[in-house]
C-alpha cells in the first residue's frame, strides 16, 4: 500500500473533525503507518474512540435507530401537523377553482391534490394522528386485557386457567377480520369504535405470552419469599410477578401497534373505518383507488406512509426483542 | 471448503448449543433421535442411529427391535390424539358460533330498520310483519338454539336479500374461487418460502440472508391493498399487461376450454401474486429461524462430522425437523388469509367469499353473515386439524402419544 495514501486517510478525520469514523479494518491495512499512529495518541484517544464507538453503536443497533427514527418521524408528523401542514387538510377549492383538483405533485403541493382539491401532504400529516391513536389505544386495551388474563391464568392455574386458555383458543381460531368488519359496520364506524374493537380482538397472544412467563416466574424463590413475608395475592401478582414478565409484553405490544395500524388502514380502505372528511391513510388510499387511472400520487404517498410507520414499529419491536431477550440472539 | 460458512455459524454457537440441547431436549423431547432415524431411512438418518443411540443413552426408547408393533401403537396414539383434537375443535367451533351470533345480533341496527327507516309509509304493523318474517321477534337464546339446530342439519337459512336464496347455495358458488386462490398462493408461498428460509439460514449473515431479511421486513410492513394498488397502477394501467378487475373477459363465453383457463389465469395472476407476497414474509422468516434452530441440534454436528455436504445436511437432515413449526404456523395463518380475501377481492373485483361477506355486512343480512362466519371458522378449524394431522405424520414423537406440546406464542 502506498504510505502517502494511508497517511492521508488517517489524517483525514483530524482535519474533517468528526466526519467519518475510520473502519476497524483500516489500521491493519498497511503496517507502515502503525508506528506513526502509536506515536500520535492524541488522534486515537481524543477523537477516534468516541467516533468509532458511536459508529460501532450505530452499526450494531442500526435496526433500533432506524425503527426509532421512523416512529419518531410519524410522531413528529402527528404532533406538529398543524405547524407543518401547508394547507388546511379539509380545505376544498373545488367550488371556486376547478383547476386545483387532481394536481400532480409540485412545489406548492408536494404530494399533489385530490379529487376535491385538498392538499394530500396536509391530509397525510393529519392522517398520522389517526394511525398513532389507533395503534397506541388499541394495543393499550389489548395489553391490559392480555396481561390481566395471562397473570390470572398462569398464577391460579386449574379451572380458571383452563377456561381462559380455551377462550383464547376460540378467539384465535376466529376469522377475526370478518368479525371486526361485521361489528364495525353495525356500530358506527368511527375512531373510538375502531380502537375498542381492534383492542378487543387482539389480546390473545399477550395472554399466552404472559401466562407462559407467569407459570415459570411464580415458582421462583422470591415469590415464595414474598408470600412468606405475608404479601397478599394481588401484591405478589403486581409487585413481584408483573415486573418480571413485562419484557416480552413490551416487544409484543410494539409489534402489535404495527398490526393495529395495518388493520385500521384496511378497514378504512374498505370504507368501514375512519370516515371522511377526517383523513386517515386507509381512506386516502380508498380515494386513490377510485381515481387510480388519473392520479397515481393519491395511491402512492399514503401507502408509503403506512409502510414506513409499520416498518418502524416492526424494527423497533424486533430490536427490543434482541435487547431484552438474550436467548434470541 | 464448501462447508465453511455453515461451519462458521456452528463454531460461533456450537458449544453452548450442544450443551443446551443435551439438557433441554433430553427432558422435553426424549425420543428425538432414535425415532426419526428409525423410520426415515430414505432421509439418510439411518446411518446416524448407532451413534445417537449410544450418545443419548438413557433417552433412547427401549425396544427398538419391535418396530412393527410400536408402529401400530403409534398410529393408534395419533388417532387418539386427533380424536381428542377433533372434540376440542368442535367445542371451539360452537364457541365461535355463540360469540359471533351474540355479537352480530346484539349490535344496533337491525335489517328491519335498514329496510323501513327511510320509508315514511311503513307503519309499525309492517315492521312487526318483517320481524316475524325474519324470525327476529323471538328472544336471542331461542333464535340461537333454532339457528344451531338448523345448522347441524346443514341448513343455513335463506338470505334476507331480495333474491331470498338459501345461504348455502350463495356461499357454495363463491367458495371455490376464494379457496382455490388461497390454496394456489399457499402452495406457491411454500415453494418459495421454504428454500428461501433454508438458504438464508445456511449462510446466516450472508448476502442472501441479508437481502431476504430486507424483503421480509418490507413484506411485513406492506399493506396488501397498497401492493395491489401499485401493481394495478404499474402493470395494468401503464403497461396494460393485466386486466384492471374482474374474473373473466367480456368475450369469455366465446372462448374454448383452454382459452377460458388462460383467461381466468390472466385475471387471477395479480391477486395471487398479492396473496403470495403477503404470506411469503412470515413463512420464510419462520422457516429461517426454525432452520437455524434445527442446525444447532446434535445430529447436525454428527452429520457434519461424518463429512456430509452442506446441501445434504440442510435439505435432508435439518429440513424435516425445521418444517414442523412451519406446519403449525400454516394452520394458524388461515384466519388471516380468509380475512385478507375481503380486501383483495374488493380491489380486484373478484366474485369470491370476501366480496359476498362485504355485501352481507353492508345489508345486515344476518343469515348470510353468520353463514360466512361459520364457513370461515370451519375452514380455519379444518386447516388446524389438517396441520395437526400433518404434524403427526411428520413427527414420530407426536405419533407415539407423548404429552401434548405446549403451543405457546
Amino acid at each position: 500500500m502506498n504510505p502517502v495514501a494511508t497517511r492521508q486517510t488517517h489524517d483525514a478525520p483530524r482535519n474533517a473533525g468528526e466526519g467519518e469514523a475510520p473502519l476497524p479494518s483500516q489500521p491493519n491495512d498497511g503496517k507502515a503507518c502503525r508506528p506513526r499512529r502509536r506515536g500520535n495518541p492524541a488522534v486515537r484517544k481524543n477523537v477516534s474512540p468516541a467516533v468509532r464507538a458511536s459508529a460501532r453503536l450505530l452499526r450494531k443497533y442500526w435496526m433500533l435507530w432506524l425503527g426509532l427514527s421512523l416512529v419518531g418521524l410519524a410522531f413528529l408528523a402527528a404532533l406538529l401537523a398543524p405547524v407543518i401542514a401547508p394547507f388546511d387538510p379539509n380545505q376544498q377549492k373545488l367550488a371556486t377553482d376547478l383547476s386545483t383538483i387532481f394536481q400532480p405533485p409540485s412545489l406548492l403541493h408536494p404530494m399533489g391534490t385530490d379529487s376535491l382539491g385538498r392538499d394530500v401532504f396536509s391530509r397525510l400529516l393529519y392522517g398520522a394522528r389517526v394511525s398513532l391513536w389507533v395503534g397506541l389505544v388499541s394495543v393499550g386495551i389489548a395489553t391490559l386485557i392480555g396481561v390481566t388474563l395471562g397473570l390470572v391464568a398462569g398464577y391460579f392455574g386449574g379451572l380458571v386457567d383452563e377456561a381462559i386458555m380455551r377462550a383464547v383458543d376460540v378467539m384465535l381460531c376466529f376469522p377475526a377480520f370478518f368479525l371486526i368488519l361485521a361489528v364495525i359496520a353495525f356500530l358506527e364506524p368511527n375512531l373510538f369504535n375502531i380502537m375498542i374493537i381492534i383492542g378487543l380482538t387482539s389480546w390473545m397472544r399477550v395472554t399466552r405470552l404472559v401466562r407462559a412467563e407467569t407459570l415459570s416466574v411464580r415458582r421462583r424463590e422470591y415469590v415464595a419469599a414474598a408470600r412468606l413475608a405475608g404479601a397478599g395475592t394481588g401484591r405478589i401478582l403486581i409487585r413481584h410477578i408483573l415486573p418480571n414478565v413485562i419484557a416480552p409484553v413490551l416487544v409484543s405490544a410494539t409489534l402489535g401497534i404495527a398490526g393495529a395500524i395495518l388493520t385500521e388502514s384496511s378497514l378504512s380502505f374498505l370504507g368501514l373505518g375512519i370516515q371522511p372528511p377526517l383523513s386517515s391513510w386507509g381512506n386516502m388510499l380508498l380515494e386513490g383507488k377510485q381515481s387510480l387511472e388519473i392520479a397515481w400520487w393519491l395511491s402512492v404517498f399514503p401507502g408509503m406512509a403506512i409502510l414506513l410507520t409499520v416498518l418502524g414499529y416492526n424494527l423497533l419491536g424486533e430490536s427490543l426483542r434482541d435487547l431484552l431477550d438474550p436467548r434470541s440472539r | 471448503m464448501s462447508g465453511a460458512p455453515g461451519g462458521k455459524a456452528c463454531r460461533r454457537t456450537g458449544k453452548p448449543a450442544i450443551a443446551d440441547n443435551l439438557t433441554a431436549s433430553g427432558n422435553r423431547e426424549p425420543a428425538v433421535v432414535p425415532d426419526s432415524s428409525g423410520r426415515s431411512a430414505p432421509c439418510g438418518h439411518a446411518t446416524d442411529k448407532p451413534l445417537y443411540a449410544a450418545r443419548s443413552g438413557g433417552n433412547a426408547v427401549p425396544g427398538q427391535g419391535r418396530q412393527g408393533s410400536r408402529q401400530r401403537g403409534r398410529f393408534k396414539a395419533l388417532g387418539l390424539r386427533l380424536a381428542r383434537r377433533f372434540c376440542l375443535l368442535t367445542a371451539v367451533f360452537f364457541g365461535i358460533t355463540l360469540v359471533s351470533f351474540t355479537v352480530i345480533h346484539l349490535a344496533p341496527g337491525s335489517p328491519v330498520d335498514l329496510e323501513t327507516s327511510l320509508n315514511p309509509l311503513v307503519d309499525p304493523e309492517a315492521k312487526e310483519h318483517f320481524e316475524k318474517l325474519y324470525g327476529l321477534d323471538k328472544p336471542l337464546y331461542e333464535r340461537y338454539i333454532l339457528w344451531v339446530s338448523k345448522l347441524v342439519r346443514l341448513d343455513f337459512g335463506t338470505s334476507f336479500s331480495s333474491d331470498r336464496r338459501p345461504v348455502l347455495e350463495k356461499i357454495g358458488e363463491r367458495l371455490p374461487l376464494t379457496v382455490g386462490m388461497n390454496a394456489i398462493s399457499l402452495v406457491l408461498t411454500l415453494l418459495i418460502a421454504i428454500p428461501m428460509g433454508c438458504i438464508a439460514a445456511r449462510r446466516r449473515g450472508g448476502w442472501f440472508d441479508r437481502s431476504t431479511t430486507l424483503l421480509v421486513y418490507i413484506g411485513f410492513a406492506m399493506p396488501s391493498f397498497w401492493l395491489a394498488l401499485l401493481l394495478l397502477l404499474h402493470c395494468s394501467i401503464e403497461l396494460r399487461w393485466f386486466p384492471l378487475s374482474g374474473l373473466t373477459s367480456l368475450h369469455f363465453e366465446s372462448l374454448d376450454a383452454w382459452g377460458k383457463i388462460k383467461d381466468v389465469a390472466w385475471h387471477l395472476a395479480l391477486p395471487i401474486f398479492v396473496y403470495t407476497f403477503g404470506a411469503l414474509a412470515g413463512i420464510s422468516r419462520f422457516m429461517r429461524s426454525s432452520m437455524i434452530d434445527a442446525l444447532r441440534q446434535d445430529y447436525i454436528v454428527t452429520a457434519r462430522a461424518k463429512g456430509l455436504s452442506d446441501t445434504a445436511i440442510v435439505f435432508k437432515h435439518a429440513l424435516r425437523n425445521a418444517l414442523l413449526p412451519v406446519i403449525t404456523l400454516l394452520g394458524l395463518s388461515l384466519p388471516g388469509l380468509i380475512g385478507g380475501s375481503v380486501i383483495i377481492e374488493s380491489i380486484f373485483g373478484l366474485p369470491g367469499l370476501g366480496q359476498l361477506f362485504y355485501t352481507a355486512v353492508m345489508t345486515r343480512d344476518y343469515p348470510l353473515i353468520m353463514g360466512n362466519l361459520v364457513i370461515g371458522a370451519f375452514l380455519t378449524l379444518a386447516g388446524t386439524l389438517l396441520a395437526d394431522l400433518c404434524y403427526g405424520l411428520a413427527d414420530p414423537r407426536i405419533r407415539s402419544g407423548g404429552p401434548d406440546k405446549e403451543d405457546g406464542a
